[in-house]
């Protein structure tokens, strides 16, 4: 089952009158995305997929093409609601997502908009402070928390609508490498466990990889679009347009441009770097 | 070389004698020579911020001492507001202490507290502008109209126009992305080869540390775990893990290869340096382990 | 450096006064204040100390958290308590020097404004440290729900209280970065005159102001994309029901309020 469509998806933001058609910052984005995927959106800023991630629960509208979120159009002004329940999505800033002071409290904000009743939000918070691994902290100040907790806690409060689909918005940018651990892990059980349908936008390429899919956006535009292993080998394409490749497919990459071409191009992970190498240099138990 | 800054048992405990109460940073001993960069690492709680801020006057040490140029930080108070000129500490997210109109006049913010003639002012942040690349057509505009990248940039020159002796930056890319991180990183570098200033870089980020510094400082729980040369410190691999603070992924191959029996040096942490022995490793034709 | 400043934060714990509903709270402080204003007597301000300390104790709060909020008020406890020793003139004299005069009544009064404003700050802060703001907010806005009858914005009044109770702490701790920042390109905060000194504080206004506008913007997304709109057909984690420690509460409430107001006509110690 297709969960996003868009179709030749087209934004620009507010036009000033001097400003020509040049100002777009997504220029016909065509991609579908099934349910249960886990797809990473990779880009430098300003490669438009902050805004591509804004039209999948219509806090932007396209101005030109469509987008289709679990089958309702997001122009659908009356759907508003029962769109950005079931795409919720989580913000870079782990602070400026937060509206109480407790962590439980903070959890029951969207089921509370939702107009849930009360003991069925109490068993959404609990069950969602738990997904996250937060259920120690449940009547903590938010403002205590490390960074990654925080986030965690972001990501609790948007499960706690039951979305079939989330979207994050960098949302490991501000955090410390424990914290981005934490948020990944998070992200990767969501979808593991759950079948949650994930779009990671990110500009970490470690975070990518470890997705099922990888679709590269530079100027407005799909770049690539393809599993990891199809997409990282394009080393020299990916530094063109500011990105990093996994230093494993990097020093493969580096090696056979010197001319070490029995060396495979598609390696991704440490391991598999070390098994071509050993099989061409030769271990001790080789 | 001389010494630029003297750290004799360092200690610092925050809200001390209150239920929360904790030691942030434990006799720190240590020296920083004059032209060095060196290289900062930790979790956060290791106390990396804390010790730097009581490098540079802003925090005063709960026992120990700090010498900057052989006199001691927290014996005058005029000495106190003085070493902030000497020691220049830009802070994370520096973008976000940017307050006034132009550019121009934040980066001269600095230069100005440190009353400085008008004509030095101008010299100062034209120089620290050229150096962190930002452009004269952006001089005379608000900095809160300016992109991400372009603001770290600015708010690095209005640290670097103090022209410091030494140069501390609190993760000077977070948030950064692959492109903004190189251009900042590589700016640093330019800006210690024309100057010749020591630098200290703090960064959670094992492959931009390597990268860049000759020697690492590694924190953990609020001690100096190791300060030695790059190479030395990634001989340690295995405590680093223990930290939990990793070490760069080329060494980790390398390290996967030395238990495979492969005979390569144990302390590969760059790229390059990676390419090239195993460039000569498979030239050398290979099979003869 | 802003850090040590305790009022108005919250301790979570499982105390009766952790329990009792916020509405109730809410009304009971103000009558307490009502009470302490109303004892006119050492005997009843006595039983109001000892009530007092009975919550205080019973609350577990800590006594080094209470003490943070008491702090901060002291200095300005002295100053009124001495304009009192000084100012008020009785018949019983106690000393005379130069052009000074103390009597009892002076020192009693004294004592008495102490121990009132002393007793206030303890009470709002007992109020503060054993209810979540969630909880105060939401008993707030209940409390004034027939407001709405007169058109006035209850919920959204309530929800600015939440918001505002959330991010205190965050935008001090901002505030601490900006001035260290600022600090560190050798702004001097703390001498020369005092048209200098609020110009110094521009430098830590505007990023904070800028800051605190970005942080605002990026909420009000945040809280779009969590469906909120408004009061209407909102419902609530924590529904609110009395209990019997609540009515206990009340009824204790009244029996002190009773004697209070019974032991000011006792004969002795009367101001």
């Amino acid at each position: 089952m297709k969960h996003i469509i868009t179709r030749d998806l087209t934004f620009a933001y507010e036009q000033k009158p001097e400003d020509n058609a040049e100002n777009f910052a997504l220029r016909g984005v065509s991609v579908s995305i099934e349910k249960g995927e886990l797809v990473a959106v990779l880009g430098h800023n300003g490669s438009g997929k902050s805004t591509f991630a804004k039209h999948l629960n219509a806090i932007l509208l396209p101005s030109g093409g469509s987008v289709t979120v679990a089958g309702i159009d997001t122009t659908e002004e009356d759907k508003l609601y029962e769109i950005r329940r079931r795409a919720g999505m989580v913000f870079q800033n782990p602070d400026n997502q937060l509206v109480a002071s407790l962590v439980e409290d903070d959890v029951a904000f969207a089921p509370e908009n939702l107009g849930v009743e009360p003991a069925e939000i109490r068993r959404r918070v609990d069950e969602a402070i738990e997904l996250v691994g937060m259920q120690e902290y449940k009547r903590h100040e938010v403002h205590r928390l490390s960074g990654g907790q925080k986030q965690r806690v972001a990501i609790a409060g948007v499960i706690a609508m039951q979305p079939e689909i989330l979207i994050f918005d960098e949302p490991t940018a501000m955090l410390d490498p424990r914290g981005r651990a934490e948020v990944m892990a998070t992200i990767e059980r969501l979808n593991r466990e759950r079948g949650i349908t994930v779009v990671l936008i990110t500009h970490y390429m470690e975070e990518a990889a470890r997705c099922g899919r990888v679709i590269v956006m530079d100027e407005g535009r799909v770049l690539l679009d393809g599993t990891p292993r199809e997409v990282f080998p394009q080393v020299d394409r990916l530094r063109e347009v500011g990105l990093d490749v996994p230093q494993p497919t990097q020093l493969m990459h580096d090696l056979r441009a010197l001319g070490f071409s029995q060396l495979p191009g598609d390696v991704l992970t440490e391991e598999e770097c070390v098994e071509a190498l050993v099989a061409q240099i030769g271990g001790a138990h080789a | 070389m001389r010494n630029i800054i003297e750290a004799k048992n360092l200690s610092f405990t925050y809200s001390a004698n209150t239920p929360f109460e904790k030691a942030a940073v434990k006799n720190a001993s240590f020296c920083i020579a004059e032209g060095d960069y060196i290289g900062v690492i930790g979790h956060t709680g290791s106390g990396k911020s804390t010790l730097i801020q009581m490098l540079n006057g802003l925090l005063m040490p709960s026992a120990g001492e700090v010498l900057v140029g052989g006199r001691p930080v927290w014996e005058k108070k005029k000495c106190r507001r003085d070493v902030r000129f000497t020691v220049g500490l830009c802070f994370q997210y520096p973008e976000y202490q940017l307050f006034e109109e132009t550019v121009y006049a934040d980066i001269a913010y600095g230069p100005r507290n440190k009353g400085l003639p008008e004509e030095e002012i101008d010299r100062c942040v034209r120089e620290a502008a050229r150096l962190c690349g930002v452009g004269d057509e952006l001089l005379q505009r608000s900095p809160f109209e300016l992109s991400g990248g372009q603001k770290r940039r600015v708010a690095i020159a209005g640290v670097m126009a103090m022209e410091p002796e030494v140069l501390i930056l609190d993760e000077p890319t977070a948030g950064l992305d692959p492109r903004g991180r190189d251009e900042i990183l590589a700016r640093i570098r330019e800006y210690r080869q024309e100057k010749g200033k020591t630098i200290v870089l703090v960064s959670h980020s094992m492959e931009d540390i390597s990268a860049n510094a000759q020697k690492i400082m590694v924190l953990s729980r609020g001690e100096i775990r190791f300060f030695d040369e790059t190479k030395r410190v990634f001989e340690h691999a295995r405590e680093l893990e223990e930290i939990g603070l990793g070490v760069p992924s080329v060494t980790r191959i390398f390290q996967m290869l030395r238990a495979r029996g492969v005979d390569v040096p144990g302390n590969v942490y760059t790229l390059s340096d990676a390419t090239r022995v195993l460039a000569e490793r498979l030239k050398g034709g290979g099979r003869d382990a | 450096m802003l850090n040590g400043f305790s009022f108005g934060q919250y301790f979570p714990g499982e105390s009766a006064l952790h329990r009792m509903d916020a509405r109730v709270k809410l009304l009971l402080t103000i009558g307490m204040i009502v009470a302490l204003f109303v004892a006119g007597g050492a005997v009843p301000m006595a039983l109001l100390v000892a009530l007092t300390l009975l919550l205080f104790i019973g609350s577990h709060i800590p006594l080094t958290v209470l003490w943070r909020s008491v702090r901060g008020i002291l200095p300005l406890v002295i100053f009124m308590s001495l304009l009192n020793i000084f100012y008020i003139k009785g018949p019983t004299v106690l000393a005379q020097f130069w052009i000074f005069t103390i009597t009892l009544e002076g020192v009693w009064r004294a004592i008495f404004l102490a121990v009132r404003i002393i007793l206030l700050i303890v009470v709002t802060s007992l109020l503060t440290y054993t209810t979540s703001p969630i909880d105060l907010t939401d008993g707030l806005e209940r409390l004034l729900s027939p407001l709405k009858k007169i058109h006035l914005p209850v919920h959204d009044l309530a929800m600015i209280m939440t918001i505002a109770l959330r991010f205190i702490p965050t935008l001090i701790e901002e505030t601490d970065k900006i001035m260290s920042a600022q600090k560190a390109r050798g702004a001097d905060i703390d001498s020369g005159s005092l048209v200098r000194r609020v110009r110094a504080t521009i430098p830590i206004l505007v990023p904070l102001f800028v800051s605190a506008v970005r942080r605002a913007t990026d909420l009000a997304v945040a809280m779009d994309c969590r469906c909120y709109h408004g009061g209407e057909g909102r419902t609530r984690l924590k529904q609110m029901k009395l209990h019997r420690v609540d009515l206990f509460g009340v009824l204790g409430y009244a029996c002190i309020l009773a004697a209070v107001i019974g032991l000011n006509f006792l004969p002795f110690g009367v101001v």
